[in-house]
């Protein structure tokens, strides 16, 4: 059994040694510069894969948003009862604040449903739409011999 | 075909609890525009009734708070009653599942009425419409546990839209679809737009289930939907409710209007702009004004109010 360890004697000089310094530390330098360049591309790569998140995100909370128009304000007056007053506080409590604070599933619901409807599905909008013509009167009956008109009221179980 | 030779073909069949009218303008599309409006009503009712057993609504709100896969069908109807809350700040809520059942709507609407004794619990306030989450691209549904969707506001104007759209898209001219009172058209109208009769439902006369309309209108495109307090009642304990339900309180609707009719540009946004203009009460006529909502207001004393360009009536009508 060997009880002591014996160094194994330096081959050639000092010139030798330093060399095989150098090509160490330029060994060290380029893993060094290869692990900075991998976590760059690490970065890079999760950077970009947020930001489009981000810009989806802000989309989704557009259709919610109700532009305001220059239409004139109800000349109607009303008078609001306990009970209104609280349900409005209660809408406003809920409805108020950043649109981007409400919940994302909803959020979710409205923009995956304008991206995926079907042909048939009416378009989602950001707001109730008028439609392109206004109803207009009907002509006189005795004008022309009209037909019956369908009739839309809500006592046949409907809205 | 030139629109001044146009001949219209109808048909009026039950369906949904109600009637549904079919009306082309190209006469050989009658049959098989019914047959499409028949498949398009027998689709959203397995989708969406709230009484089927083997409904996906069904499903949905029976999971207790776990997700739910959902056909397309299903998961647009969802898509627009959200969208319809988000719109009126939650007054049109599909949410109300559980306020209609503690009022006695628990089951097909005509077994419901029959019930006339006090109610089991009280009302209580819709469960938020918030808090139902929705992937569509996944088709995917959570409904927290303890809420109920009804999807009745909409899912009916929807069965209009995409009817409609259809039934144009297979036969081609002009084509009515009438669910109910829930109305849209689509395709090159006949001569002179088509004929709507807009009933005050005050009218309606119980003994021959008939309605005489107060005033006619012609429309060119887009949708019409009438919503009523009066539309759907019954009675519990002496009290009269009827269907429009208050989100904020879970009891029926207080409003000064009896009737209101809209045209819009799809009969979901006339039906969703109609039903929170009877929650709105005075404030709806502002409303509709600023959103361009041709509309008409009746109050319980008979008076009509109408704005953005709906026509008024000679004799009553005042524009707002």
């Amino acid at each position: 059994m060997q009880d002591t360890y014996e160094f194994p004697a330096e081959r050639g000089g000092p010139g030798e040694a330093r060399a095989a310094g150098l090509r160490r530390l330029s060994r060290l330098t380029w893993r060094a510069t290869q692990l900075s360049a991998l976590t760059t591309v690490g970065i890079a790569t999760l950077f970009a894969r947020s930001a489009p998140g981000q810009t989806v995100g802000h989309n989704i909370t557009a259709p919610a948003v109700r532009t305001s128009s220059a239409a004139p304000a109800p000349a109607a007056s009303s008078s609001p009862t306990k009970a209104g007053a609280e349900r409005r506080r209660a809408r406003a409590t809920a409805s108020d604040g950043p649109l981007a604070a409400r919940p994302t599933a909803q959020a979710d619901a409205t923009a995956t449903a304008t991206a995926t409807a079907s042909p048939t599905a009416p378009a989602k909008s950001a707001t109730l739409a008028p439609p392109s013509t206004a109803p207009a009167p009907a002509p006189p009956p005795s004008s022309a011999p009209a037909p019956a008109p369908t009739v839309s009221s809500a006592s046949h179980g409907g809205g | 075909m030139p629109a001044a030779t146009m001949t219209i073909a109808a048909r009026t069949f039950p369906a949904l609890g109600t009637f549904a009218t079919l009306l082309v303008t190209e006469s050989g599309g009658l049959a098989p525009g019914c047959e499409l409006l028949t498949a398009e009503l027998a689709a959203m009712d397995a989708a969406c009734s709230r009484f089927r057993t083997d409904s996906e609504l069904w499903r949905v709100n029976h999971a207790q708070g776990h997700p739910v896969t959902v056909s397309g069908l299903f998961a647009d109807a969802l898509a627009v009653a959200l969208t319809a809350a988000a719109l009126t700040d939650g007054d049109v809520d599909p949410t109300c599942g559980q306020c209609l059942v503690r009022l006695g709507y628990d089951r097909d609407f005509t077994q419901a009425r029959r019930q006339t004794g006090p109610l089991r619990e009280p009302p209580a306030p819709a469960g938020g419409w918030r808090k139902v989450e929705l992937d569509m691209r996944r088709q995917r549904v959570r409904v927290p546990a303890g809420i109920l969707l009804d999807l009745g506001a909409t899912a009916k104007a929807l069965a209009a839209d995409r009817a409609a759209a259809a039934i144009h898209t297979a036969v081609g001219g002009g084509v009515l679809v009438n669910l109910g009172g829930d109305i849209r058209v689509t395709g090159d109208p006949p001569e002179g737009g088509w004929r709507v009769g807009i009933a005050d439902d005050a009218d309606f006369d119980t003994s021959t289930a008939s309605i005489e309309p107060r005033q006619v209108v012609t429309i060119r495109d887009g949708g019409l939907a009438t919503s009523s307090p009066l539309g759907r009642t019954w009675r519990r304990d002496g009290a009269e409710l009827h269907h429009i339900i208050d989100p904020s309180t879970g009891c029926p609707a207080s409003s000064c209007w009896r009737t209101v009719s809209v045209a819009a540009a799809s009969c979901v946004d006339a039906n969703v702009a109609s039903t929170a203009a009877i929650l709105r009460g005075e404030r709806a006529i502002g409303w509709l004004a600023e959103l361009r909502l041709p509309a008409r207001l009746v109050r319980y004393d008979g008076g009509t109010v109408t704005v953005a360009g709906w026509p008024a009536e000679p004799d009553q009508g005042r524009p707002a």
